[in-house]
């Protein structure tokens, strides 16, 4: 797997979004607060490299501020956009399908880093020189995947890999 | 008065969540012990529920504070935890400006 891309909390944006994670700094980190009542979301965007090939997965990096049980769940949304496209821009967007990850069990000692994958299964057929968002959030109302951890998940990386 | 709304017993689960959060305080329960807002169960639920029962109450209580949560949040949640959850969920049911005083922004 090849890297293709990271974020942390001064690299994302949140246009649009009505719900969006807080940025916090937290000993020092600086991280994306994402509540556990409700599906936050924030966005990442970029220009697909040349090379890129292959099933693309988020690597989702941080750590639970209070919960030491249970599971959180995350989602993903991809639009991709050729320079050839017929997308009026200016007045649609178009996102694939929701992408949700395998629900991942949280350490059991808050403030413990684990990570979270998301196969972008549905990843709006993106290619090498596509202009791209990928909308990422908790899935906090439970839609895809299985959320039961209490409290904020601390978000300090995500990493967009390919199969190369 | 009334027990509270689903939408507020909602908006309590979500301001004491934050509130552990930023306190960093140890949560080993899941978040639907502490409100379901789909099935409308779990502690904020409870205390609400107790509190409207017996706040016309006027003969003799044998059901405490502590009796009316779950017998696995009554071991989950600290008796700090359990001061915060009563008082957020007495000041919802005064009103958004009680609660906002002890929680902040409630959504």
């Amino acid at each position: 797997m090849a890297t293709r891309g990271t974020w942390h909390r001064d690299s994302v944006s949140f246009e649009g979004m009505a719900n969006f994670p807080q940025p916090l700094q937290v000993n020092n980190r600086k991280v994306l607060a994402f509540d556990a009542g409700t599906d936050e979301l924030c966005i990442l965007d970029g220009v697909a490299p040349q090379g890129l090939t292959g099933t693309l997965t988020l690597v989702v990096q941080g750590f639970m501020a209070s919960a030491v049980a249970n599971t959180v769940g995350l989602r993903a949304a991809v639009e991709a956009i050729t320079s050839v496209d017929t997308l009026d821009m200016d007045a649609a967007e178009s996102y694939d399908a929701e992408n949700y990850a395998t629900s991942a069990a949280v350490p059991g000692t808050a403030g413990y880093p684990f990570s979270v994958t998301i196969t972008l299964t549905n990843a709006d057929g993106m290619a090498a020189g596509d202009q791209y968002r990928i909308r990422i959030g908790r899935d906090a109302d439970g839609t895809g995947s299985t959320d039961s951890a209490t409290g904020d998940l601390y978000v300090t990386e995500i990493e967009l890999r390919d199969g190369a | 008065m009334a027990a509270i709304s689903t939408t507020d017993r909602a908006r309590v689960w979500r301001g004491l969540m934050r509130k552990w959060s930023a306190e960093r305080a140890i949560c080993p329960f899941d978040k639907f012990s502490l409100y379901n807002p789909t099935a409308n169960t779990g502690a904020v639920a409870d205390t609400d529920a107790w509190i409207d029962s017996h706040s016309g109450n006027t003969s003799v209580d044998t059901v405490g504070y502590n009796g009316s949560l779950s017998v696995a949040m009554r071991s989950a949640l600290t008796a700090d935890m359990k001061t915060d959850l009563f008082l957020s969920v007495a000041a919802m049911r005064r009103g958004v400006d009680y609660i906002r005083r002890l929680l902040g922004e409630v959504d």
